[in-house]
């Protein structure tokens, strides 16, 4: 055994070594960067936010620690326009940014830098906006004022630079977490809208961390800085009553719109009402500079329904704590926003899986997974079993009508399916088999013509010798059949099992027409309903590049981890060379 | 060699299950299987509550699920005396990856007679279902409602093109039409500007400075070539960088349909009897797109650069690189999701201008989906009550809501939806866009601008070869911009021409009539057919057949036992053996006489029927080959599928180079061998996205490479040589390097074949080669002579399967070409394909089928018969 060992190794160290060997290693890694290109390439797409899809990289950008916010945005340089001659552009562009800095600086003056609990630096934060400003407003211009003196260009371009489009360069070259509304809905599909705007600087207040609510520009600002990551998270509170004519009991979700900035720090939250005391338990990422809803819904129909789950789940954690119960009343609640601040390694894993978690929250996933592995088990071990006992009787035994029934065999491959369907549904409906999965994998015991003929295929290349001998060893076909020929064809009942894995796994057409009931759908149909998984889509509001990369992967990992297993058995020595002696 | 005798063979494996061991436990798995199907089967009989199953409801909108909770809990829905909920409503979704053109859920369910009571369904299709009696009338429903009733459908509230789109009588005959479905939203084609593009160039507006969209189509036209730039600049051949407009359905959704109607031209005359596509305002819009396109280089140039386009975040018109598209209102979504702040204008689409100015107004042409009940529907009364539910104005609001609430939680804007309902409509807009000044302005006049054009909406008419009519009007465009009949004008008119009767332009104009016309004609002569009804007497009965079938399928077994008794005397065959060759071919001689050789059975009868799977069959004897014969698409597509067999010994050759290396001992086998095999496991959606953009003319990364390969020294020194200058081609959207575009994806996703070579070359025993490597054979002597020989019965398999496989392929034309350009990429199946499942031609569909599987079977018998030749086999 340890010299079958030393041997095998010396084998593989002169392998290595030979120039042959390097040649072959050199055409393999080459074919394998073809081939992993696709591979790699949805693999970065579903990782990716919605705004890194837009500009058009082949790698995701990377987070880092957002200590203090508000903060200065990196704003890419402005890009000259299709019609303008580089030489010329690079001419005016300093003349241009000289005017808008001028003007963002004169409306910074007048109306003052945004409130923050830390120093804003200015100087960035006007070079920032200064070359959002000239993006814009160069996009505007006429082509043909770029052929014409400076000064014409120059009074096109003050033209366009009015307090309206300063002002919103200076906002939106910052990165900023702002409260904007919150509502409650009540089981009976009331709203009740509870705050707006400014109306949350006075009504919360905050109870931990570096942070103060502030007004600005018409709503109400969060500014808060962090010492480091690991810092104490902050929180913020808000004790309020239920509206008139609502129960505790009654709550079906309670929303909080805001802006966020992009600092992926997370939201958990924590709601006292009624003596109860709520929280959640995943976390939500203050991301991507947009507005959003943070969504907070107790367990509910909702939640039995295969929605996409696009809320936070409240879990009931016992009874509200004594000391911080301030609801003396029924009707009186308390809701608490705890942020945690991300480390780098925290925002960035958080960004990665995003898409992904979108992906399993938008279908019941692990019913679909199920479903799926179900399906694939016995698809699988029908296969395996049919291919290599049909085949026997095609490769190895003597009968009349023996090549026309083979020939019967490969001609159920040659009808294009879509003819067969209609007839074959309705066999499978007067079997009362439909809504059920039995259409799909029963046949595959009865033999698919396809492993049928690979299979017959190996054993015509098993020497007769064997069977002769276990013949005259007193063993009936059947025996033969298992004792001899069975190990014989491990290979290709491995490639059958490969194939019919990944057949099954993707299985489309057999479950949409088979399959009413969307609890029994597998997860290559249930990805695929939801819109995660077209090519064509005729709603293309749904259509989401990121996520349905996402779902492809999450579709795609377990049949390279099954081929990696199977592939094993695709080596020399389980065959006749092992039969010697 | 040597082989040891059984009952040692038996001692020596070990850890291999004895036989009795493996038969026990199948024969439990059996047992587990059966109890486990039992249970799956009892779905049937659930609750006492009647079902009501409804399809596709999803798409409404997330809160879908709480609203048929609560309808399933009104008051009126409950049982009288328990007390207990009557209903209970199941959901299941329509997925199709095209709902309008591929409905083989809902025709299989219909036929199976399994049918959902409830479907969201394309109006489009509604004549289509409703012409072949699969669609219940809604009107007794409608006329039955209490006028107290809350939720009551008052169908004044609809928009009356909306609801003309779901009302059908069969064309020619007098009487009421009957209403098919209740509409549930509309949308419309609206022309989108880049505002900023329009300023650069300058087309403001003198009075206000604001830009000013086009209003006619010779302005469309003008601004159009004003707006697009070049690779080169000024070189229209060089390839597209930024367009201005195209008609192209890749950069918007216009269509022929559209511009037609722009002329004042119909597809239908009024009584739906009569194609229309050739007529002169017809010809007049077609040339309309013919010039668009030729203003900027061509056809092939824009499609080339609309090819490279996709859908959402990557939308052209969101880049800049598009700057006026003709498209759905739902494509305001697409710019709320991913550039709110965009600054683009919504106008109505141009008209031309001679129209203009003789009074008429801007046109526009919208669809949308309905609430449909197929006339088989087995829970009528309670599908009624929840279209009824779903159509309230409370609900509808509500299932608004629920989509507000679903887009802000992911942080992206909310567009109320049109719906066909005015009353909801009017009352969203007013609560979300007209009392919400955080709605960037664009979005608002948008919604405007929807709401006028909402009275000059026109739709497409209601027809049962409604789908037809659309393709082929499709198909008509293509011709007309891709200058097919280009030569055939040029000669027919030539002495028109000569004798200075006919300008170039009408010269144009009769090119342009013939590829109209020759789209058309299917379209009547399937109208024609449709509309004359065929006698009782060819209805097929289907019960003697069974019989027939079950006589077929006996008759094997009586001439085997004949061959095995005539032949017994020269002990060719064991009567053991045969009895054992049964026991191991049971499994297939049961699933081929149970589940496959019926459908392919009935499938042959088909050819000889005018049958649609909704309606009953009618012999029609040779009718479908006689057809067959006279169509071009036929011949077209057949040898589409006969180039693409060439990709069957290139993609052979190139796995077979990997197994190869595949095969040895080396380091990181499994990694090597997992990545080669990637290709086949990527999805197909990911697979064809990848390959169309490296197919990319413009951006993708093969013409990329094929270039800077052109421009090395010595491609430059043999270019200058042979005074040709090597261009890339435009592979999908090229007619003559899309099939070959088709074969390289092909060959790179061969990794299917490795699988199946490892397998084989396992099989080949080492100590052939041990003994040529002592007779010294070189190691190309010893793949010749050992490793070719020993594989061939899996060359023949791989070229058996791969001939069949490549004759029957459809995928890539399904996903990634429909068939373009120009019919370049329509393969047997793909044709087939459409005219049984969209068209409803299932017996002319199944004598395509028989026709192809005649050709293959004779192709497969060829290379059987070839076999015995080179194919090494262990004697048997």
């Amino acid at each position: 055994m340890k010299e079958m060992r030393e041997k095998k190794s010396r084998n593989s160290r002169r392998w290595f070594l030979r120039p042959s060997s390097i040649v072959i290693h050199t055409v393999l890694l080459i074919s394998v960067f073809l081939f992993l290109f696709p591979f790699f390439w949805m693999y970065s797409t579903s990782v990716k936010t919605d705004e890194e899809l837009l500009d058009n990289e082949i790698f995701p950008h990377v987070l880092t620690f957002r200590p203090d916010s508000p903060y200065v945005r990196d704003v890419a340089e402005p890009a000259r326009p299709m019609d303008v001659e580089p030489k010329r552009w690079d001419e005016i562009l300093p003349t241009l940014r000289d005017t808008a800095h001028i003007e963002l600086a004169k409306y910074q003056h007048a109306h003052g830098e945004i409130p923050s609990v830390h120093d804003v630096n200015t100087e960035a934060h006007l070079n920032s906006a200064t070359d959002l400003l000239v993006a814009q407003s160069v996009a505007k211009m006429d082509r043909r004022l770029w052929t014409q003196s400076d000064s014409t260009l120059l009074t096109a371009y003050r033209g366009l630079l009015t307090d309206q489009t300063v002002g919103n360069a200076l906002a939106d070259s910052l990165g900023k977490l702002q409260l904007l509304a919150m509502q409650i809905r009540s089981l009976d599909l009331h709203v009740y809208n509870l705050l707006d705007n400014e109306q949350f600087a006075s009504a919360w207040k905050v109870e931990s961390g570096d942070a103060k609510l502030l007004k600005w520009g018409g709503s109400t600002l969060l500014s808060y800085h962090f010492g480091s990551s690991w810092d104490k998270p902050l929180v913020l509170r808000y004790d309020f009553t239920l509206p008139d004519g609502m129960r505790a009991e009654d709550l079906y979700k309670l929303s909080v719109g805001i802006r966020a900035d992009n600092s992926w720090h997370r939201v958990y939250a924590t709601l006292d009402m009624g003596g109860n005391e709520w929280k959640t338990k995943r976390c939500i990422y203050v991301a991507q500079n947009r507005e959003m809803s943070l969504l907070f819904q107790p367990p509910t129909f909702d939640d039995q329904t295969i929605r996409p789950k696009i809320w936070t789940t409240l879990h009931k954690s016992g009874k509200a704590p004594l000391s911080q119960q301030t609801a003396h009343s029924p009707k009186d609640a308390t809701l608490r926003l705890t942020i945690y601040p991300s480390s780098t390694l925290r925002a960035n894993f958080g960004k990665m899986i995003q898409n992904y978690d979108r992906a399993f929250r938008a279908v019941p996933f692990w019913m679909y997974t199920l479903n799926s592995m179900l399906l694939v088990i016995l698809c699988v071990a029908g296969s395996l079993f049919s291919a290599a006992f049909v085949a026997y009787a095609f490769a190895r035994l003597n009968w009349p009508g023996r090549s026309v029934a083979f020939l019967i065999l490969l001609a159920t491959m040659m009808l294009p399916s879509q003819v067969t369907m209609v007839p074959g549904f309705l066999i499978w409906r007067q079997l009362h088999w439909y809504n059920t999965l039995n259409p799909i994998w029963v046949p595959a015991f009865f033999g698919s013509a396809f492993f049928i003929f690979l299979m017959t295929q190996h054993m015509r290349t098993i020497p007769r010798e064997l069977e002769e001998a276990a013949r005259l060893d007193g063993l009936n076909s059947v025996q033969s059949w298992y004792y001899m020929i069975l190990p014989q064809v491990t290979p290709t009942l491995a490639a059958i099992a490969i194939l019919s894995f990944m057949g099954s796994w993707n299985e489309f057409m057999g479950p949409l027409i088979y399959l009413r009931d969307q609890t029994r759908f597998p997860l290559s149909l249930g990805l695929y309903g939801l819109g995660l998984m077209r090519t064509v889509s005729t709603d293309p509001e749904d259509f989401n590049w990121t996520v349905v990369m996402a779902g492809n992967m999450l579709m795609t990992i377990p049949v390279i981890v099954v081929f990696f297993i199977f592939q094993r058995y695709f080596v020399r020595g389980m065959t006749l060379t092992g039969m010697k002696g | 060699m040597q082989v040891c005798c059984g009952r040692k063979f038996r001692g020596r494996s070990r850890g291999y299950l004895p036989l009795w061991m493996a038969v026990v436990l199948g024969l439990l798995v059996l047992v587990a299987i059966a109890i486990w199907t039992a249970h799956a089967m009892s779905d049937e009989t659930t609750d006492g509550r009647q079902q009501i199953v409804f399809w596709d409801g999803d798409q409404l909108g997330p809160d879908i699920y709480a609203i048929v909770n609560q309808f399933e809990s009104l008051p009126e829905n409950r049982d009288p005396r328990t007390g207990k909920p009557k209903y209970k409503v199941m959901m299941g979704s329509a997925v199709t990856p095209d709902p309008v053109g591929d409905a083989q859920r809902l025709l299989c369910a219909v036929a199976g007679k399994v049918p959902p009571d409830v479907v969201r369904f394309d109006r489009f299709a509604i004549g289509e279902w409703a012409g072949r009696g699969a669609l219940e009338n809604l009107k007794p429903f409608l006329n039955k409602q209490s006028p107290n009733d809350p939720s009551r459908i008052e169908l004044q509230d609809y928009y009356q093109w909306a609801l003309n789109e779901t009302s059908y009588r069969q064309p020619g005959t007098q009487g009421d039409f009957g209403i098919y479905g209740i509409p549930i939203d509309v949308d419309m084609r609206l022309l989108f500007t880049n505002a900023d593009l329009l300023r650069q160039e300058g087309l403001v507006n003198p009075k206000t400075g604001q830009p000013q969209p086009p209003r006619t189509w010779e302005e469309l036209r003008r601004y159009s070539s004003l707006l697009t730039r070049y690779n080169i600049p000024g070189d229209k051949n060089s390839g597209i960088k930024r367009l201005g407009f195209s008609p192209s359905n890749n950069t918007g959704n216009s269509w022929l349909y559209m511009y037609s109607w722009e002329a004042g031209g119909q597809m239908l005359s009024d009584d739906r009897r009569h194609v229309t596509m050739d007529s002169p305002q017809n010809v007049r819009a077609l040339h309309y797109m013919a010039d668009l396109y030729d203003d900027i280089g061509g056809f092939a140039q824009v499609d080339a650069f609309a090819q490279t386009l996709q859908a959402g975040a990557l939308d052209p018109f969101l880049m800049g690189s598009l700057g006026m598209k003709i498209d759905g209102i739902w494509s305001m979504e697409i710019i709320a999701d991913w550039k709110r702040n965009m600054d683009f204008i919504i106008s109505p689409p141009p008209i031309p201008a001679d129209r203009l100015a003789a009074g008429y107004s801007p046109i526009t042409w919208g669809g949308g989906y309905a609430l449909v009940m197929p006339s088989t529907a087995r829970n009528k009364e309670g599908a009624w009550k929840l279209i009824q539910y779903l159509s309230s104005k409370a609900i509808m609001e509500q299932l608004e809501m629920g989509r507000r609430e679903d887009k802000e939680a992911s942080g992206k804007l909310y567009l109320p939806k049109s719906m066909a309902n005015h009353v909801v409509f009017d009352d969203l807009v007013k609560k979300y866009v007209d009392n919400n000044p955080t709605l960037p302005a664009p979005f608002r006049n948008a919604y405007k601008v929807v709401q006028e054009m909402m009275p000059h909406t026109l739709y497409r008419p209601v027809s049962p070869a409604g789908q037809l009519l659309w393709n082929q009007h499709v198909a008509a465009t293509d011709m007309g911009v891709h200058h097919a009949f280009a030569e055939q004008a040029k000669t027919d008119m030539a002495a028109k021409v000569a004798a200075g009767k006919a300008t170039p332009n009408d010269v144009e104009n009769y090119e342009l009539h013939l590829a109209l016309s020759t789209a058309a004609k299917p379209v009547q002569e399937y109208l024609d057919e449709l509309l004359k009804p065929l006698t009782k007497e060819t209805q097929v009965r289907w019960a003697p057949w069974f019989w027939v079938y079950g006589i077929i399928v006996a008759t094997p077994f009586v001439l085997m036992v004949w061959i095995y008794r005539a032949k017994r005397h020269r002990h060719i065959y064991k009567a053991k053996e045969i009895w054992a060759a049964m026991l191991f071919a049971s499994p297939w001689i049961i699933g081929f006489v149970v589940f496959v050789g019926g459908p392919i059975f009935f499938s042959m009868l088909y050819t000889f029927m005018r049958y649609d799977v909704l309606s009953p069959a009618h012999w029609v004897g040779m009718e479908n080959f006689v057809k067959l014969v006279h169509d071009p698409y036929v011949y077209k597509s057949m040898w589409n599928t006969a180039f693409m067999v060439i990709r069957v010994p290139l993609a052979m050759a190139v796995s077979l180079a990997i197994s190869l290396l595949l095969n040895r001992s080396i380091r990181g086998l499994g990694f090597y061998r997992t990545a080669c095999y990637m290709p086949a496991i990527m999805p197909v959606v990911a697979a064809s996205w990848l390959w169309m953009w490296i197919f990319n003319p413009d951006q993708g990364i093969l013409n990329q490479v094929l270039l800077s390969i052109y421009h090395l020294p010595p491609m430059e020194w043999v270019q200058h040589l042979l005074h040709v200058q090597f261009s890339a081609p435009l592979w999908l959207q090229s007619e003559s390097w899309a099939k070959p575009a088709i074969v390289i994806m092909g060959i790179w996703g061969s990794g299917a074949g490795i699988i199946i070579w490892l397998a084989g070359l396992q099989s080949i025993p080492d100590q052939l080669y041990e003994a040529a490597s002592i007779d010294g054979a070189n190691s190309f002597g010893q793949f010749w002579n050992i490793t070719i020989p020993m594989l061939s019965p899996y060359i023949l398999f791989n070229f058996i399967i791969g001939v069949i496989g490549t004759m029957q392929i459809f995928n890539e034309a399904f996903v990634m070409t429909q068939g373009g350009p120009n019919n370049a990429t329509l393969f047997y199946a793909y044709d087939l394909f459409r005219q049984g499942f969209q068209y409803f031609r299932m017996g002319y569909a199944s004598a395509l089928a028989w026709i192809l599987f005649v050709v293959v079977l004779a192709l497969t018998l060829l290379q059987l018969w070839l076999s015995t030749k080179w194919v090494h086999y262990e004697r048997t």
